[in-house]
């Protein structure tokens, strides 16, 4: 469970993708979600296609890392499918079996709406891929910025998500520990009726949140007597910088854009 | 046994990573295994009470967005959230809210705490739902019956079931005096 977890997904490299701001891959992924709505035909979705294979080749990631987060949503994009090919009834039919009648649109949505998920599902893994988890939490902090003027607790949030990616080994290995500890003293999860099963995972909850109180209150003392007050005028250990390459990344999602609506029906 | 700002966030913090493994448990049971995500947020919400446990959902939907796989499954990244199941997820912050409204509204019961479960459940559901049907273009018929109608029963159960466990385990913690007596 800890291997899987502790690295989070990001696979460390030197493309001209990994280089970029995080800044700018964030922005580039919240406008290109927008732009894949105006895609509504065969030209356009591959056109779609097309540009989502350049940003792979460019990002020089192995199609295994890419396959392997696709793999949570394989089965919703067949699904999906499925649903349009069953339920979308217009257009003429292609195929009368028996009680299944397939209809020309429902064929042709469900593929449409699967290369819409395939595409969006790529294109933000390759950016969880490319960019460490701390650099996006520091982006988010960022570029939510001006959000603090309606009281969004810009800082404080950014500072939770490190600390939450922090604890989360240290807490995954304190679980394992009190399993064992409980087994160690007889615990058994795994017979018993229901009742008493539920009633063996009870001794596993109340360590684990008798743990977090004790962490949280000693990490907030050291983290005041250090002098930690928030974060106003607080500066920075990792820096963010941004070059011309970045905005030139995010004018090519505009002129994906204006191709995109030209071809558009 | 009033503490200040730097330890409620720090908490909230370490509410979201006890979220974030609490998800990848799965509780072996005959015919239905019970997986952990929507059980962990309905738990921790009922624990730590309206504040904390809704600031907790943030920060896990916030860390399991920028990449790191705490969804279920292992499952992480943008493209979940914005993926075709990616309502859940979001529908997860006002599922929050309203467990967190109802149980400071009514007492920390194990009744009241199932009726709140409940209805976080329903809010969840009517999300992913909703976002289901918009991203895939799906009709309200077909949106319902891939995304509402499989998970009614196993919903009730774990809704139950997280009522019950964080009642239990928060009456344990105020004995120890780790939480306050109002959500």
């Amino acid at each position: 469970m800890l291997e899987k977890m502790i690295f989070g997904r990001y696979i460390p490299g030197d493309s001209f993708i990994h280089r970029l701001d995080a800044r700018a891959k964030l922005l580039f992924v919240f406008f290109f979600i927008m732009v894949v709505f105006i895609a509504n035909n065969w030209i356009t979705y591959g056109i779609l296609l097309v540009f989502t294979f350049l940003i792979i080749k460019l990002s020089k990631i192995r199609l295994y890392f890419l396959i392997n987060g696709l793999k949570p949503v394989v089965f919703l994009i067949i699904f999906t499918f499925l649903l349009h090919l069953f339920f979308t009834r217009e257009g003429p039919i292609i195929l009368d079996w028996k009680f299944i009648k397939i209809y020309e649109e429902g064929l042709k949505q469900g593929i449409f709406i699967s290369i819409r998920f395939t595409v969006l599902v790529i294109l933000t893994s390759i950016l969880t891929l490319t960019t460490t988890p701390i650099s996006i939490t520091d982006a988010l902090e960022i570029l939510l910025n001006p959000l603090k003027k309606w009281k969004l607790p810009v800082h404080e949030l950014a500072l939770m998500m490190s600390i939450s990616l922090r604890f989360i080994p240290t807490l995954m290995d304190e679980t394992d520990k009190i399993m064992k500890a409980q087994m160690a003293r007889g615990s058994d999860m795994t017979t018993g009726n229901m009742k008493e099963r539920m009633n063996a995972i009870v001794p596993l909850l109340i360590p684990l949140f008798v743990s977090a109180f004790k962490r949280a209150e000693d990490l907030a003392t050291a983290m005041e007597v250090r002098g930690y007050r928030g974060g106003e005028g607080r500066t920075r250990y990792r820096k963010l910088e941004w070059a011309l390459r970045d905005t030139l990344t995010l004018l090519t999602l505009v002129v994906l854009a204006v191709i995109l609506v030209y071809f558009r029906n | 046994m009033k503490k200040g700002g730097t330890y409620q966030y720090v908490l909230a913090a370490i509410g979201a990573a006890i979220i974030s493994i609490l998800a990848q448990v799965t509780i072996p049971l005959p015919l239905v295994p019970i997986t952990g995500q929507t059980l962990a947020i309905g738990l921790v919400v009922t624990i730590l009470g309206m504040r904390l446990g809704v600031l907790s959902v943030i920060v896990y939907i916030l860390i399991g967005a920028v990449g790191m796989p705490v969804f279920s499954g292992f499952s992480g990244g943008l493209g979940i959230v914005v993926g075709p199941t990616g309502g859940y997820i979001i529908g997860f912050l006002p599922s929050a809210i309203l467990m967190g409204l109802y149980l400071r509204k009514f007492s920390v019961t194990i009744s009241h705490a199932i009726v709140a479960n409940l209805i976080g459940m329903v809010v969840t559901l009517l999300f992913g739902t909703v976002w289901l049907k918009i991203i895939a273009d799906l009709t309200w018929t077909a949106a319902f019956m891939g995304g509402v109608a499989p998970f009614i029963l196993v919903g009730v159960i774990k809704a139950v079931l997280a009522a019950w466990f964080g009642v239990v385990v928060r009456r344990r913690l105020k004995t120890a005096h780790l939480v306050e007596a109002t959500v």
